[in-house]
């Protein structure tokens, strides 16, 4: 797109040099054919705009999320709503012990090197833990959507992972991502007289989505998490 | 013996010096729609917005035609100058005229300007819109402002009247000028020394919220024509007596 803008500004740069010759060159009937071309090539393409806006306005649906912590310390073990439940397993687990870790950890990194610093920052997952009458391990996990202002983004945008392996619960920590979006407003001499200012501000209102964990172990079962990066609710 | 002498109504006048204007000065919507394009080039670029969280770096690119308004208010800020300077003046003795109709007919032509440039600027930021959904997509497209033809309509008319108000600052501009050049620094300097001085974090009350913070479509519609018209007056007392075609 910029390599296009580059070569449009050239050319658009070379038109206003040859601008006085132009006038010159065209004749005072075709002037008036040129501009009456372009009002009218310009009101079309405005009613084309209208008739294909109702297609463009169904993109914006506000989403409402519950926040993933605050539903896991309710006093009764509050439960997420079932659309946030990405995966579950169930564990057979070996000396009654699980493990929760990230997976830079797992794999033997140290991760408080400097470069990882927000990587360690993003790792922060409550995780609730009941201990029941039941054989294996369950592990369910629930991940609520990334908004901005609002508006689903999730499909593009990679938030923390959760695998098992063993009676291990791995967490792959948020990778680095930049995410592109484009957005068309109203302009400025519409919103002067306007309440509806939806474009301001949108960079206050980025909403990472969240990870917990909800776990269902056999009584007696040891559940092992470093506590820097597990919430761990009972 | 006939006599040679007619007389001309006023309006009869104006009218004549009108047409003769919107076809001397035809070449002024050629570079209008330059001025423009030139704003549409701009436009494709967008606002940039980023955010960022942890790992995650959002941004968005917000496009409106809020550059092509800005590049056709130049224009017609520009063009209005042009029709105080010593040729178009010249130009107007082929006439039998007098300051008040060659004012009257440069005044007519300035609402056509504003008029016809306002409403392409404003049309023009649709041709940018549709291009945008075409090159990237529906569905990367995040947020999409809705328009609805009262919308469109409010947004065509304040882009008329903010072109009409800044030509006529910048009519008012060149017949001061055309009095002494001396005011050809003095006034952009003072302008710029009151924006400069003038920086408005509250929006405590001043000439720019005066006109640019009006919510109340109407109250601001009040305030462009009778400032425009304001200036306008005082524009056609500079240079009230200079009734001689000037080498």
């Amino acid at each position: 797109m910029n390599a296009v803008f580059l070569l449009a500004f050239i050319l658009m740069i070379f038109l206003v040099v040859l601008a006085r010759g132009i006038h010159k060159l065209l004749s005072r009937k075709l002037k008036w054919r040129i501009l009456i071309v372009y009002v009218s090539v310009l009101v079309l393409a405005t009613g084309a705009y209208f008739m294909l806006q109702p297609r463009f306005i169904t993109q914006n649906n506000v989403v409402e999320k519950p926040f993933i912590p605050d539903v896991l310390k309710q006093s009764n073990g509050g439960e997420i709503p079932q659309k946030y439940e990405v995966t579950s397993w169930e564990i057979a687990l070996e000396n009654q012990s699980l493990f929760l870790d990230t997976a830079a950890k797992f794999d033997g990194v140290d991760f408080e090197e400097p470069t990882d610093l927000y990587v360690e920052s993003d790792v922060y997952i409550p995780v609730l833990v009941k201990q029941g009458e039941v054989e294996k391990a369950h592990v369910t996990v629930y991940e609520t959507p990334t908004t901005l202002k609002g508006i689903d983004i999730s499909d593009h945008v990679a938030i923390s992972t959760v695998d098992v392996t063993g009676n291990h619960v791995i967490v792959t920590p948020t990778p680095h991502s930049t995410t592109n979006f484009h957005s068309i407003r109203n302009d400025v001499t519409l919103y002067q007289f306007s309440d509806r200012r939806s474009m301001l501000g949108i960079h206050y209102d980025l909403d990472i989505g969240e990870v917990g964990l909800v776990i269902t172990v056999p009584k007696g079962t040891k559940v092992e998490a470093d506590s820097e990066y597990f919430d761990i609710i009972e | 013996m006939m006599s040679l002498i007619q007389k001309v109504s006023i309006s009869e006048a104006v009218k004549k010096q009108y047409f003769y204007k919107l076809k001397a000065y035809q070449g002024m919507f050629s570079t209008m729609i330059i001025f423009q394009l030139i704003g549409l080039f701009f436009s494709f670029q967008g606002e940039f917005v980023s955010t960022s969280h942890n790992n995650i770096a959002v941004t968005t690119n917000v496009y409106a035609a809020d550059l092509i308004v800005a590049f056709n208010i130049l224009w017609v800020f520009t063009m209005a100058i042009y029709l105080t300077n010593k040729a178009s003046k010249n130009m107007m003795f082929t006439f039998v005229t007098d300051k008040r109709t060659n004012h009257l007919a440069n005044l007519l032509f300035i609402i056509t300007m504003s008029v016809i440039g306002g409403m392409t600027a404003t049309l023009l930021g649709y041709v940018v819109r549709l291009a945008v959904i075409g090159y990237f997509g529906l569905e990367h497209i995040l947020f999409f402002d809705p328009i609805t033809l009262i919308g469109l309509l409010t947004s065509i008319a304040t882009a008329v009247l903010y072109s009409l108000f800044v030509a006529i600052i910048g009519y008012t501009f060149g017949e001061l000028v055309q009095l002494h050049k001396i005011f050809m620094f003095i006034v952009p300097v003072t302008i710029l020394g009151y924006f400069i001085t003038g920086i408005n974090l509250f929006d405590e009350p001043s000439l720019i919220t005066f006109f640019f913070f009006e919510s109340n479509f109407s109250l601001f519609a009040i305030k462009i024509i009778l400032t425009s018209a304001l200036l306008f007056l005082i524009a056609t007392q500079f240079g009230r007596n200079l009734e001689v075609r000037r080498p």
